[in-house]
């Protein structure tokens, strides 16, 4: 059977038109990231260097930032997952009393006005003196970041079968070797997800960032917002690479999972 | 080693009938005992409160005199085969083997050596280094026994184990368990709805009916009686003209089972 | 272990839900209240203050209403435009069943994991006077100057902006509602077909439907994103009008503390209008909850 061209041809063009519409801005940012002077109406640079992109990635503010935010979001990843699993757990059984009001409260941050919920936060930081802090940061990234966790984590104990544990304890196994000797290795995909896109949300913050941290906690997202107002163009280009890598390389890692785990 | 199941009921919904309403029975130490009954009958269950994997709202179970009451599913010195082989998929054959002997402490040369051997018995020790995912209905079900006996359990249960293996391969798996129980002198007690496999397995049966012990005796007892209760019910009678024609190409294998060597207790 | 999972919550259960509720809903509610108390005047938790001066200044003010229904325009074209892609694009890879729809979604996923700042800022690179299309249209001998060029981006119709929305909330919606049941769908869908449903008719009475508990909630929320959200607005918009989200974040981060109870004022009404579009979109779709779609619980991710 031969398929015509053109049918063969047209089965691409929406992956195409994907890669297009999602790749060709970040390439640009690239692009700039990589030359210094590239002035209208060239379509490309005259020719390519990386010596903006390892100047500002050299300097010690980039760096700082850099570190700040992994600090963060490695905190933030570490807790929300951790506060998740067990929570998933109970929401994931087939009869669960009052779950509607579990995601009801879960599903709130996501629908009340983004700047007012980072104000009120902020407010609520403030009266407990975290107010600028890591801590406080990282309590103000716990309200985006635990939903997310919870979804994909809710799903994958969906789709566990407990027979696998069942199992696994008439062999022998107490709770703890049933936790880390069957259930963690077969929710690790799961959990992989769980951590990659809790990571990412973290990382993206930015105005959440801005009042929690009061301007003491700085991260790459601050540095790029700053860089807006009369930066030059690659300083932007590189500052906004940097800030889009983390998400790039951890939804790459766990990409051919989150198809399937992002939905209960 | 002997298993005594002493009145049990189980309910599912507070004011429904109980599923298991009373049911008590006796495995002798060394035997095959065969638990058989329409489906929806609460076999399944049943195995499950022996295991420890649900609490019965009456009754107990004891296991050499002592009772199992409160003993969680790991503690109990039982094994279970589920329908499905549950292998675990992020370990090998071996290693899905030795699990029982791994979350016991056994030293890792030690455990190797005794799944290698259970691999062997088995007959498949040429898999012993091979991921699960590409073993067959057949071979997932063999390694799934060789785990199950790996830890020396004083009474395998097991729940249908061959349902979800085609024809061909449960004759194999079903010759398979003879020649092992054989071997080891398992106490096993096996669900299974199926007349044939009983007869060609068991040195005794016990039929649920309606949440109770409905009849018991040996496999020719049981199925050689055409006036026993169950063979007037729908899923047995279909059963029983089915399992009469192997019956009757082979006529000299029904008395053996009944009052062959298999029965008469001379097991180590 | 037992192996049937309990039908009750136990204590153990309630403080294992309380980890995950108390952070995100105790945080969310006692920002809302803070918020609500601030604008009403009530500092210092000195409730008889309470006075609705800060709304009325806030309305009273000239630029209010045209931020307002700037913001609104946004919010709602925004939305609506990601709706009918999501609806389409999702419909459309749900009845073809091949794997293209499934690699089209993981490209688009990275998309989701890209900052919101990061985007805006490489819509801005792509789409401006002197972006790239604008050089490619001058390299073709199109224009000749980058005013020349029409304004895409930082413009008076918040064109912009509604694109950021439009290219990051498709991917949202498709995943918050494809996975779900993307293969039970595809069989309903094949069904209607062999009883005689037109594509259109099945889309309306078998794949709606069967996204809706998903779908809907999702839209909600990007609603409320478009709306409340900060960067998009901030690095696409126009200096007059500016959205209100802008305005808050502004008059917030003010020495001035009157003008940080009539940014709390300004997120009040925000918050009030979401209600208002959410409770809309609810009785809109009522139909796609009350029959033909199972009712099937699900926790939602944050819409961001």
């Amino acid at each position: 059977m031969s398929v015509p061209q053109s049918a063969r041809h047209g089965r691409l063009v929406t992956p195409l038109a994907a890669v297009l519409v999602v790749a060709t801005p970040i390439a640009i940012l690239a692009l700039a990231a990589l030359s210094t002077r590239w002035f209208f109406p060239d379509p490309f640079p005259d020719s390519l260097t990386t010596e903006h992109l390892s100047k500002i990635l050299g300097s010690s503010t980039t760096r700082a930032s850099i570190a700040t935010g992994l600090l963060v979001s490695a905190t933030v990843t570490a807790i929300a997952l951790l506060v998740s699993w067990p929570a998933s757990r109970v929401l994931a059984r087939p009869h669960m009393p009052g779950r509607a009001v579990i995601i009801v409260l879960l599903f709130l941050p996501s629908v009340l006005p983004a700047v007012g919920l980072a104000m009120g936060i902020d407010i609520v930081l403030l009266r407990l003196d975290l107010a600028g802090t890591y801590i406080g940061v990282v309590i103000a990234h716990l309200v985006p970041t635990i939903p997310y966790a919870v979804a994909v984590l809710t799903a994958g104990f969906v789709r566990h079968d407990r027979r696998l544990e069942a199992q696994a304890a008439v062999l022998g196994a107490n709770d703890w070797q049933r936790l880390r000797l069957v259930t963690l290795p077969a929710l690790r995909g799961t959990l992989l997800v769980a951590a990659a896109l809790t990571f990412v949300v973290s990382w993206s913050q930015y105005l959440l960032t801005v009042l929690s941290g009061s301007g003491r906690v700085v991260t790459i997202t601050m540095l790029l917002f700053s860089a807006l107002s009369g930066g030059n163009p690659s300083t932007i280009g590189v500052l906004a690479l940097v800030a889009a890598s983390p998400a790039t390389i951890l939804l790459a890692l766990a990409g051919r999972q989150t198809t399937e785990s992002i939905a209960p | 080693m002997s298993l005594i199941v002493d009145g049990i009921v189980k309910l599912f919904q507070p004011q429904a009938d109980p599923v298991l309403n009373g049911v008590s029975f006796v495995v002798e130490p060394g035997s095959v005992t065969c638990l058989l009954g329409p489906s929806g009958v609460g076999k399944t269950t049943l195995l499950h409160v022996i295991a420890g994997l649900a609490d019965p709202d009456a009754g107990t179970v004891h296991l050499d005199g002592a009772s199992l009451d409160g003993v969680p599913a790991h503690r109990r010195p039982l094994t279970l085969l589920m329908q499905q082989p549950q292998l675990f998929a992020h370990l090998d054959v071996i290693d899905n083997v030795a699990f029982g002997l791994r979350v016991r402490g056994v030293a890792r040369r030690a455990r190797r050596r005794r799944s290698l051997e259970l691999l062997e018995l088995v007959g498949i020790d040429h898999l012993a280094s091979r991921s699960t995912h590409h073993l067959s209905g057949g071979e997932q079900q063999r390694v799934a026994l060789a785990r199950a006996l790996a830890v020396r359990p004083a009474v395998l249960l097991a729940d249908e184990p061959f349902a979800s293996v085609d024809a061909s391969v449960r004759r194999d798996l079903q010759d398979l368990v003879t020649s092992v129980h054989r071997e080891l002198g398992t106490t096993m007690l096996m669900v299974t709805h199926d007349l044939d496999e009983a007869r060609r397995i068991a040195d005794h049966c016990v039929v649920l009916e309606h949440g109770r012990v409905a009849i018991q005796g040996s496999p020719h007892e049981i199925i050689g009686r055409p006036t026993t209760p169950t063979a007037q019910l729908p899923w047995s009678a279909h059963r029983h003209v089915k399992t009469t024609e192997p019956d009757s190409q082979r006529p000299v294998e029904t008395p053996s089972l009944v009052n062959g060597s298999r029965t008469s207790g001379a097991r180590p | 272990m037992k192996l049937a999972a309990p039908t009750r919550l136990s204590r153990a259960d309630l403080l294992r839900l309380s980890l995950v509720v108390v952070p995100v809903g105790g945080l969310s509610l006692a920002a809302l209240v803070d918020a609500l108390a601030t604008s009403l005047g009530a500092d210092e938790v000195r409730w008889s203050t309470i006075d609705l001066s800060a709304y009325s200044d806030v309305v009273t003010r000239s630029g209010f209403w045209e931020s307002y229904w700037f913001s609104l325009w946004i919010a709602i074209a925004g939305t609506t435009i990601a709706a009918i892609g999501a609806a389409l694009l999702g419909f459309a890879w749900t009845r073809r069943a091949d794997r293209r729809g499934r690699l089209t979604l993981s490209i688009l996923q990275f998309n989701l994991g890209v900052p919101h700042l990061v985007w805006a800022v490489a819509l801005v690179a792509v789409l401006s006077p002197s972006g790239w299309i604008a050089r490619l249209t001058a390299w073709a001998g199109l224009i000749d100057r980058p005013n020349q060029f029409p304004l895409l981006v930082n413009d008076r119709l918040g064109l912009g902006v509604i694109l950021h929305l439009v290219t990051k909330e498709v991917p949202f919606l498709l995943l918050a509602s494809l996975p779900l049941n993307g293969p039970r769908l595809r069989t309903s869908l094949g069904q209607a077909a062999t009883l005689g449903a037109s594509p259109r008719s099945q889309l309306r009475h078998v794949y709606l439907p069967g996204v809706a508990p998903a779908f809907v909630p999702a839209l909600i929320a990007v609603f409320a994103y478009a709306l409340g959200a900060y960067e998009p607005a901030a690095v696409l918009g126009v200096q007059q009008p500016r959205t209100l989200a802008v305005v808050a974040v502004e008059w917030f981060r003010d020495p001035d503390l009157r003008l940080r109870d009539q940014a709390f004022a300004l997120a009040t009404i925000l918050l009030a209008t979401i209600a208002v579009a959410g409770a809309a979109l609810l009785l809109v779709t009522r139909h796609w909850w009350t029959h033909g779609s199972q009712r099937h619980v699900r926790v939602a991710p944050v819409g961001a």
